[in-house]
């Protein structure tokens, strides 16, 4: 489904991804961890096309597509949903009405039928039970005056609307208490399926402990240093970044 | 300063001439003396202070007729204002019977054309007509007391309060000029919707010239819009001034979409305690044209609240001006007032001019002021796209919530739909 191909990319003179190679077949969940400032959320925005940082080589392929061609628009409705590490506010523009334009958006990119607002409001209620999302912020501006977990509970609510194909959730589990952590993650194990495929990116060993990865890859200064399985994780949680970071150099002196 | 000699000129002249004597006394007088005024100024230039970024040359070079086409333009007024309210139609400033749908008033509402008002009952505006707009500072308004025909007299009697919104709309048409003259007076306690349409028609270039004095007396309180939608070939001036006594609540938006060159002016003189004035406006321009907002808040007494918010939408390569003025004078203790002017500009190439000016004389007051010019919020942009929202659509939603923030402000909801529309189209290119 995507392969990811010895990308490279930086913002402004710095590079930050020095070569990631990654393969996630339909029905995934891989997690990427790694320390602050490793690239991980460069990844996941580089995967959902921000602009503000630029690709200097490798490839990128998505169901057969070169992904780094689309714009974000093209990746959304192709299946691609990026939870974002930090939901921007959007005043004046309503949570519903937005949620119901990037829905038809998508159906139409699909060639569904597009929903009214009844069907939409049906489906919207639906998912936010799922999430626990309070309905009333459905009728607020996007993510405005949201408290820090209910913006995250929003990102997940928007992907079970939204449907994805591959979503990316970019450090989700931070800032949220147990509590929410659970909620989401409760959210994103509904939602999981023997097609639909997950990148998790994440600081803490802590949300693997409620989504259960297939993969875990360990990204230290822009490269997967190591990659294996659910246990890779508990082994970080107990050794901590440093005794990777203290190989990769022992190999680099070697 | 040198007169200039230009097209308009002899045009205005002969209009003076035959009005000079026409009124009553007191009318005729102030004529004169506007009159005499611009006779003597004539137009502004850019070497004036308060038009230093507004170049009136297409005005003062255009040549303009006063003649009426007779046209009917029934369904440009209906799909800007919807069939319902209390309507007054003046063509090129002059007052189209036929257009307007003043019968069965509600009680305590009066409202008449201005000629017809001086012609039977002068006396009913003489207290406020001329008294408040003030043409010795302002050529245009100068121009304007000297030469309007008519105009829209709104009078609610004290402790009436009427729920129909009332709707002036001003048609200018094709190579037209026109003097707009409005007063409206509210009497104590009374309350009114009353909003002021600017439309033309055609391509040629024309101009209108439009005045409104409003008088809110103790207690009274009035929603006040106003709409300019006129074409790329049309130049705009206006200059409202808002007379306010005790108690009283004016709150307006000023919504500038139209017009080649547009300017407004507006003059908000908070006479006495516990006032409230609210002037917010939103402009949206793009080609070439030019867009200028000039206002001022004058606080005089205590106790006073004034707000102004006022936001812009440059593309293409427009230019726009904002000054926005408060006096808070030494009497003025208690003044809470905040004024905002916010823009984002849309193209590499717009442009915009933005000076808020405090003056503030008294001590124990709370005054903020803020303005910024900034383009779209290029995160915001990237959220929506990375939901499948296409880049326009995206675009076009932040934009609108920009500038709903004034347009949900505007009553009659048939017109509020309508302006959003109208800034659709004009997003749309």
């Amino acid at each position: 489904m995507l392969n990811i191909t010895n990308l490279q990319a930086k913002v402004e003179d710095k590079q930050i991804l020095k070569g990631i190679t990654l393969q996630i077949n339909p029905g995934e969940v891989h997690a990427i961890m790694g320390p602050n400032g490793s690239g991980k959320s460069t990844l996941a925005n580089v995967l959902a096309g921000r602009d503000s940082f630029e690709v200097t080589g490798g490839s990128v392929e998505y169901n057969g597509a070169d992904l780094l061609e689309l714009d974000p628009e093209e990746r959304a409705r192709g299946g691609i949903f990026l939870a974002f590490q930090y939901p921007v506010e959007i005043p004046g523009v309503n949570n519903t009405y937005f949620l119901k334009a990037a829905v038809n958006a998508i159906h139409k990119h699909r060639g569904e039928p597009q929903l009214d607002a009844i069907d939409f409001l049906k489906l919207a209620k639906e998912k936010a039970k799922m999430v626990e999302l309070d309905p009333t912020l459905m009728n607020r501006a996007v993510n405005e005056g949201f408290s820090g977990g209910e913006k995250k509970r929003n990102e997940i609510f928007q992907m079970a609307v939204l449907d994805p194909k591959l979503a990316i959730l970019d450090e989700t589990d931070s800032g949220l208490d147990i509590d929410a952590l659970r909620i989401v993650a409760k959210g994103v194990n509904a939602l999981r399926n023997g097609e639909r495929s997950f990148l998790l990116v994440t600081h803490y060993q802590r949300l693997l402990e409620y989504i259960i990865p297939d993969f875990v890859h360990v990204l230290v200064d822009g490269r997967i240093v190591k990659s294996g399985g659910k246990e890779l994780a508990l082994e970080l949680e107990e050794k901590g970044y440093a005794w990777l970071e203290d190989e990769l150099l022992a190999g680099a002196a070697a | 300063m040198v007169t200039e000699i230009n097209n308009l000129q002899p045009y205005a002249e002969a209009a003076s001439a035959s009005l000079a004597q026409a009124g009553p006394d007191w009318l005729n007088l102030f004529r004169k003396r506007a009159w005499d005024g611009f006779a003597a100024n004539g137009f502004p230039t850019t070497r004036h202070e308060e038009w230093k970024y507004t170049n009136v040359r297409p005005i003062v070079e255009g040549t303009f007729s006063s003649a009426i086409s007779g046209k009917c333009y029934a369904s440009q007024v209906e799909s800007l204002i919807g069939s319902e309210g209390i309507r007054l139609v003046f063509v090129n400033g002059l007052f189209d019977i036929g257009a307007s749908s003043v019968a069965e008033l509600p009680n305590g509402l009066t409202i008449s054309s201005l000629k017809d008002v001086l012609a039977k009952n002068s006396n009913l505006v003489k207290p406020h007509l001329a008294n408040y707009a003030s043409f010795e500072d302002d050529m245009f308004v100068a121009l304007n007391t000297a030469t309007f025909v008519d105009g829209a007299f709104i009078h609610v009697s004290a402790s009436q309060a009427i729920e129909t919104p009332i709707f002036i709309v001003n048609i200018t048409e094709d190579g037209s000029a026109a003097q707009v003259r409005n007063l409206i007076v509210l009497e104590q306690n009374a309350q009114a919707t009353v909003v002021e349409a600017f439309l033309s028609d055609g391509d040629k270039s024309s101009f209108t010239n439009a005045v409104t004095e409003i008088v809110l007396a103790d207690g009274a309180h009035l929603n006040h819009t106003k709409t300019q939608v006129e074409g790329l070939s049309a130049n705009h001036i206006a200059y409202q001034v808002i007379e306010q006594a005790k108690s009283s609540v004016f709150d307006s938006q000023n919504i500038c979409f139209g017009a080649s060159l547009a300017r407004t002016t507006i003059y908000a003189r908070l006479g006495a305690e516990r006032i409230e004035c609210t002037v917010d406006g939103l402009y949206c321009v793009n080609g070439r044209q030019h867009v200028d907002n000039h206002t001022a808040i004058d606080h005089a007494f205590p106790n006073c609240n004034s707000f102004e918010l006022y936001k812009g939408v440059m593309d293409g390569k427009s230019t726009g001006v904002f000054n926005g003025k408060i006096f808070v004078r030494q009497d003025a203790q208690k003044t809470d007032s905040k004024q905002t002017n916010q823009n984002i500009l849309l193209s590499e190439e717009a442009t915009i001019n933005t000076k808020p000016q405090l003056e503030i004389f008294a001590d124990d007051v709370r005054c903020t002021h803020g303005a910024t010019v900034g383009h779209l919020d290029s995160a915001a942009l990237f959220y929506l796209r990375a939901r499948g929202i296409g880049e326009a659509e995206a675009r076009s939603m932040l934009i609108h919530a920009f500038a709903n923030e004034v347009l949900e402000r505007i009553k009659p909801e048939h017109l509020r739909v309508a302006m959003e529309q109208i800034l659709n189209d004009k997003l749309a290119g």
